[in-house]
């Protein structure tokens, strides 16, 4: 059963200012190290449930700049269980790598995404479904699953991203639930992996040391867009890969980077 | 191979390892769509068209050590930008070609600030090292690339000058000039058959999603095996062609002329 799910939309989607989202987009972003290309995220306000290190943002300096985009978040939400909003921007082919935001029972946060910009080849996943949120949309998405997404196109896609209290139900931050309709992701339809795929993978044991690892994992952790596979097996690959090729310090990088994304590999993926 | 050392910096080591973290720590700008991974820079001086001085930017006023060697060892009057290349984890720009040889922008030189055993640079199928505080002159018309593969940061000072026909005149003193041939060049072994049938092999897999981390891939093969660094792009076309998709073939030639002749 999915974790990720559409609670429904904003319904003042539409009153949405273009100026704002052009200024959204022209925002300094901050780069994220499990990012290829062009992926960057920035601040934009903090509520009354944050707890991070970070000092808070005041959210009236955003009233001024980006008013009608925070009337639609005041309106839809109960921020009142708001941590911190965001902005997630990607283009031009920019992805995050498969993760998991955390494992076991300490969630730090529920999260929710809300599309602001979006085109047909920006795509979110989890696990093996690979999925399109539309804009104007209100997405949860469950960080103890293995997840992502990017823009396979050269548009900006630009998605709000709500940090709400974690002892929140995502059902709960929303001012009028009844107004909204629960359901899970579409699933893009791809073709399965064939044995020749797979063997084309394992080829690559030789070509696989220091410099090659970063890059080869990337590749690896876009194979699931186009291949009904497992987003998570990017990283069994990789470390399939690495065993193939016998060198004891890429066998171990592997299996770091395995670790970094999805938790120790005793846990199931 | 053109590269090759011309001088060398002598610093404070630790002034200039202070000044260093403060730059890193709060003004170097990642830089994505030509660089994988950690790659980022930051300006610490700069002329500007029709201005006879270099200004000073904040995060060069943050390293007086630094600034200060830079004026007494370059011919500042000369000098066009400054800036730092920091590079870490994997991160590496793509094999490229900066302008064509009889057009050179300008005379670059590379200054090592912070580097470590897995930094490397490369130019045509040469990957080679270059030591803290060296100058070198790099020939930005040839297929180059630079990256560090190391969780510690790889800093160079990059100085850009006006295309000078004479590398004596990029220093302050001309006999600061003193070039060397010794390459510190990196032992690699060559690309094997089996290794050739293997980036062959990716045309199973190439699509338009993943067509430009292919390219990540393919373009840091080259700093594990005795490779020009340009093949990357008949690799990739040649992956394209074997896909089949004549979008992806398109994508995969306009990703060679951008990296290889920009300028045509």
């Amino acid at each position: 059963m999915m974790g990720a799910r559409c609670l429904g939309a904003i319904r003042q989607y539409s009153a949405l200012a273009p100026a704002e989202i052009q200024a959204l987009i022209a925002r300094k972003k901050f780069p994220c190290a499990d990012a290829a290309g062009e992926w960057g995220f920035c601040d934009l306000w903090t509520g009354p449930a944050w707890t991070g290190k970070a000092p808070a943002l005041d959210v009236e300096a955003v009233r001024r700049e980006l008013p009608t985009l925070l009337q639609c978040v005041e309106d839809a939400f109960d921020v009142s269980k708001l941590a911190i909003a965001r902005v997630f921007s990607a283009a031009r082919y920019g992805f995050i790598r498969p993760h998991r935001d955390w494992m076991g029972s300490e969630v730090p946060f529920t999260r929710l995404h809300v599309p602001l910009q979006t085109n047909p080849r920006a795509l979110n996943f989890e696990d093996a479904v690979v999925y399109h949120m539309n804009a104007g949309e209100i997405w949860y998405l469950d960080g103890s699953r293995v997840h992502g997404g990017g823009c396979l196109a050269d548009e900006v896609r630009l998605h709000l991203v709500l940090d709400f209290a974690p002892q929140a139900a995502p059902e709960d931050v929303l001012r009028d639930r009844a107004a909204h309709a629960s359901g899970p992701p579409l699933p893009l339809s791809r073709p399965a992996m064939t044995p020749a795929q797979r063997a084309a993978l394992r080829d690559l044991r030789p070509l696989l040391g220091r410099a090659t690892l970063s890059p080869l994992t990337d590749l690896l952790g876009t194979i699931h867009y186009d291949r009904q596979i497992d987003s998570a097996a990017a990283y069994d690959w990789l470390c399939a890969i690495a065993a193939d090729g016998g060198d004891p310090e890429t066998i171990e990088n592997a299996r770091a980077t395995r670790e970094k994304y999805l938790g120790p590999a005793n846990r199931s993926s | 191979m053109i590269a090759h050392p011309i001088g060398s910096v002598a610093f404070d080591d630790g002034l200039l390892a202070k000044e260093l973290e403060t730059i890193e720590r709060q003004a170097t700008t990642p830089c994505t769509g030509y660089a994988h991974g950690s790659w980022a820079k930051c300006i610490l001086a700069m002329r500007h068209a029709g201005e006879s001085e270099l200004r000073t930017k904040p995060a060069g006023e943050a390293a007086p050590h630094l600034m200060e060697r830079i004026r007494t060892t370059f011919a500042m009057t000369h000098v066009k930008v400054v800036q730092l290349f920091a590079a870490s984890n994997g991160g590496f720009v793509r094999p490229h070609v900066d302008w064509k040889a009889d057009a050179p922008l300008c005379t670059r030189l590379h200054v090592p600030l912070r580097t470590n055993r897995y930094a490397f640079n490369s130019e045509d199928d040469v990957v080679f090292q270059m030591g803290y505080g060296e100058v070198w002159f790099l020939d930005a018309s040839r297929p180059h690339s630079g990256g560090c593969f190391s969780t510690d940061t790889r800093l160079h000072l990059i100085v850009d000058l006006e295309a000078a026909d004479s590398l004596e005149s990029v220093f302050a003193e001309r006999s600061e000039y003193a070039p060397s041939r010794h390459l510190d060049a990196v032992a690699l072994p060559e690309l094997t058959s089996t290794d050739r049938s293997a980036i062959d092999g990716l045309a199973k897999l190439v699509t338009d999603a993943n067509l430009g981390t292919m390219l990540d891939f393919l373009g840091a093969i080259h700093f594990q095996r005795r490779v020009d660094c340009a093949q990357t792009y008949e690799w990739l076309l040649r992956i394209a062609e074997g896909s089949g998709d004549a979008h992806l073939v398109s994508r995969a030639r306009e990703y060679r002329r951008m990296y290889l002749t920009p300028f045509e």
